[in-house]
């Protein structure tokens, strides 16, 4: 299982370690200075990376032989670059409004495990051990309170929370045929029937990021954002709860205006 | 046995017990005539033969007609040799050597030395003796049908003959002619029978997978999956259609075959068949890595339904003891399974259902074919008991192999038969006394009836490879063995299957398949090893030495 909260924490105090290296240590902040707010807000615009290696069971059970099978699809769904989109607006003093669109997607070799039923003879089933490809995509959208932490006028330290809805497609196997040949002890996939399932869920999101200015308008930044939530993916032939998030790290062009 | 039906019961069981060949002729045991048996004793005796099997090869004496890699141990290698005069084939008369590296590890055999016969120019042609056995059994045979020139050892005197086998009104046998004057000589019941029947509903009720041929939409009882094509006609009750197959007047199509529109199959006995006979081959298969009846994938040809089970009562007896209580491998990978009887008969107080409805009984007939491509043990006497024997070996290893052990329906034990002939089946490898057969040497049946009672003295053979495995005491001897036990039984099956199909030659005695199992246990587990132990033990306890 992982451990939620001790990702978060883990990113917090990576963040820490950032900020402490690029010898920013915050400043005390004073009340009268929001030039980190711009007039209004701010737009960033991210490359993140999800750092996380992340792989759920996506499981079938079709009818192979007259019996029924079990395939065990483990795709790798962590470790993929993201698109991120971030705004943020001011509320009241520190305190703001933010929402940003995350979104990845990407195909990669899944590990097969099967049980597969024998051609001949009932009850004697066989191991099946190969992979095949299966296409995943994340869309993530957050929703989220800021608190802004101005250091100087050009830095600034912000730190964020709320929900986030969660929308995923994942390829799921449904059927498979096998390359196998007399006596059908060894089997391989020849080919894979796929179907492309969507599901969406709420779940909540953490994170901070550091901003650093070189104009009145224009700055890179510094983004961590962790969250998190599942999804129950199940058909009458399909089974699955993929863990959702994670803890995405990169960095961007942010706009303030 | 029940008061009703006796007529028909007592002349059934006659058809099924005497299965007694139609000799025209009787066969005694000549001197002249009698062949040197190779069984050598020692070394020295082995390499004597050895030099001798060399000489008539390179003399023409002898001809190889197999060699085959060993598939138990590497560099090893079989040959096969049948003994020819002037270029035609001596009946009966061949041997097996077993060679590791060139080098001469076994030899098993006979031989004729003394072949008075100069002249071996037929008078007749091979379609003249095509006429006399089609004449002597009734039997109609297409033109293609070539009977074999040979030299027939008989009464003390060298024939040449013509032999060829047919199916007749009596049964499949095998006909000898003489090629000079067209008198028949001999006629051998041929038919590897298995008296006994079998199956209920979809095999006693019971879920099988089949491995079908669809075409169109039709599903066909062809395995396209294992590399043999094993096929399952439904004759229908159609019995003269059936006796036209068999006596090659008739080919069948795929319209004969069991067939199904929707690949969920309801007749259970060519759902039996078509399961069992993949059954098999997977077992020869997975045990002895043997490759179909003839170890080159042959066609399996399987047929169900050859009568009307309701027609029963105005057949001939014959007819009923061979395509009612009955199952038989009739040559060339084609079996036939009887209907069985209708529920109110009985026979020897025994219900009959569908013959391919057992996998005993299944396996004991493609077993027969083994034999027919490799030992080609002679269906009668001692070396036709010994070919009824290695079928009940492999009919009980089959089982062993595919069900679960214990008693009941759909369960393995050393019984023949007894999920379609019930209760009890037909032959017990355990007890054969509890059956009427023999269980050591000195209560053979030495008499005329079932070809010299090559089923009846079986039991003596595959009561010793019982013994072998399972142990136990030998009701007539009193000698105990002690068995290489239940969890080793594929010792004994390996050994029998390499004596029987790669030893034995085709006149063998029980005491040369002492021998050769004995030897055969030597190659594969060492001459000190429990097997050797255990089957000298149970050789012995069965009086064969
Ligand atoms: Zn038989």
């Amino acid at each position: 299982m992982e451990c939620g909260g001790c990702q978060l924490t883990r990113a917090l105090a990576l963040a820490a370690a950032l900020v402490e290296t690029l010898g920013l240590s915050p400043v005390r902040a004073q009340s009268s200075n929001w030039g980190a707010w711009g007039a209004n807000g701010y737009i960033s615009l991210n490359g993140l990376y999800d750092t996380e290696s992340r792989s759920s069971d996506l499981v079938t059970r079709p009818e192979i032989n007259l019996e029924e099978a079990t395939i065990t699809a483990s795709p790798e769904t962590g470790r993929k670059p993201l698109y991120d989109l971030t705004a943020g607006g001011r509320v009241r003093g520190n305190l703001g409004f933010g929402f940003g669109v995350t979104f990845g997607a990407k195909t990669e070799d899944a590990p097969v495990r099967g049980s597969i039923p024998h051609p001949f003879y009932f009850n004697q089933p066989r191991t099946l051990d190969d992979s095949t490809t299966l296409e995943r995509s994340d869309l993530l959208v957050h929703l989220a309170a800021l608190w802004l932490l101005p250091v100087t006028d050009r830095l600034a330290v912000t730190a964020f929370g709320g929900p986030t809805w969660f929308q995923v497609k994942q390829e799921t196997i449904t059927n498979l045929t096998l390359r196998e040949t007399f006596p059908f002890d060894r089997i391989a996939i020849d080919t894979v029937e796929r179907e492309r399932l969507t599901r969406s869920r709420w779940g909540y999101n953490a994170g901070f990021d550091v901003s650093y200015y070189f104009s009145r308008y224009f700055g890179v930044q510094g983004l961590v954002r962790y969250s998190n939530g599942t999804v129950t993916i199940s058909t009458t032939r399909a089974e699955s709860e993929p863990k959702l998030g994670g803890l995405h790290a990169g960095g961007g062009l942010r706009v303030r205006y | 046995m029940q008061a009703s039906n006796t007529p028909l019961r007592a002349a059934i069981a006659f058809a099924v017990l005497l299965t007694a060949p139609s000799a025209t002729l009787h066969v005694g045991a000549q001197s002249a005539t009698e062949p040197s048996r190779i069984a050598p004793q020692s070394v020295a005796e082995m390499r004597s033969w050895d030099t001798t099997v060399d000489r008539m090869t390179r003399d023409g004496g002898l001809k190889l007609r197999q060699r085959r890699d060993d598939p138990m141990l590497e560099s090893r290698t079989h040959e096969r040799f049948d003994q020819v005069h002037k270029g035609v084939r001596v009946y009966g008369a061949d041997l097996s050597r077993q060679l590791e590296d060139g080098l001469t590890m076994s030899i098993f055999g006979s031989v004729q030395t003394q072949i008075a016969l100069d002249d071996v120019t037929p008078t007749l042609t091979a379609a003249d003796a095509r006429e006399a056995i089609a004449r002597e059994s009734g039997a109609e045979l297409p033109a293609t049908y070539e009977p074999e020139l040979i030299v027939l050892p008989l009464e003390g005197r060298f024939v040449l003959a013509y032999t060829g086998r047919a199916f007749g009104s009596e049964g499949l046998y095998r006909y000898f002619i003489d090629a000079r004057t067209g008198a028949v000589l001999r006629a051998l019941n041929d038919l590897k029978s298995q008296a006994a029947i079998g199956g209920g509903r979809g095999v006693l009720g019971d879920n099988k997978k089949l491995s079908i041929n669809k075409v169109g939409s039709t599903y066909r009882a062809q395995d396209v999956m294992r590399p043999p094509s094993l096929l399952t006609f439904d004759m229908k009750g159609n019995l003269q259609r059936t006796l036209a197959f068999l006596n090659g007047v008739v080919t069948l199509g795929p319209n004969d075959l069991g067939q199904d529109s929707d690949n969920a199959w309801s007749d259970p006995a060519v759902i039996d068949a078509h399961a069992y006979s993949g059954y098999v081959y997977d077992y020869f298969y997975r045990r002895f890595g043997r490759r179909g009846l003839d170890g080159a994938d042959l066609e399996v040809v399987s047929l169900v339904h050859p009568v009307d089970r309701n027609a029963v009562l105005s057949q001939p007896i014959s007819i009923v003891g061979l395509f009612y209580v009955n199952a038989f491998y009739a040559g060339d990978g084609v079996m036939v399974f009887g209907e069985g009887l209708p529920a109110s008969l009985t026979l020897a107080g025994r219900n009959w259902n569908y013959m391919a409805g057992a996998l005993d009984i299944f396996a004991h007939e493609l077993a027969h074919g083994v034999t027919d491509f490799s030992s080609q043990l002679i269906y009668e006497n001692e070396s036709g008991a010994l070919n009824e024997a290695f079928s009940d070996i492999i009919a009980a290893g089959a089982e062993f192999y595919h069900q679960a052990a214990g008693n009941g329906p759909l369960r393995a034990e050393y019984l023949m038969g007894e999920d379609v002939v019930t209760p009890g089946g037909i032959r017990s490898l355990a007890n054969p006394g509890d059956y009427g057969d023999p269980d050591h040497y000195s209560r053979r049946y030495v008499g005329p009836q079932d070809n010299g009672g090559v089923h009846i003295n079986s039991t003596i053979v595959s009561h010793a490879y019982y013994l072998a495995i399972e142990g136990g005491t030998n009701r007539t001897s009193g000698q105990s063995v002690t068995g290489i036990g239940f969890a080793n039984r594929e010792q004994m099956e390996r050994v029998s299957y390499r004596a029987f199909t790669q030893m034995m030659p085709a006149n063998a005695t029980f005491s040369v398949a002492r021998a050769a199992t004995l030897q055969a246990a030597a190659d594969l587990y060492g001459a000190g090893s429990n097997a050797v132990r255990a089957l000298r033990e149970a050789w012995n306890a069965v009086g064969v030495n």
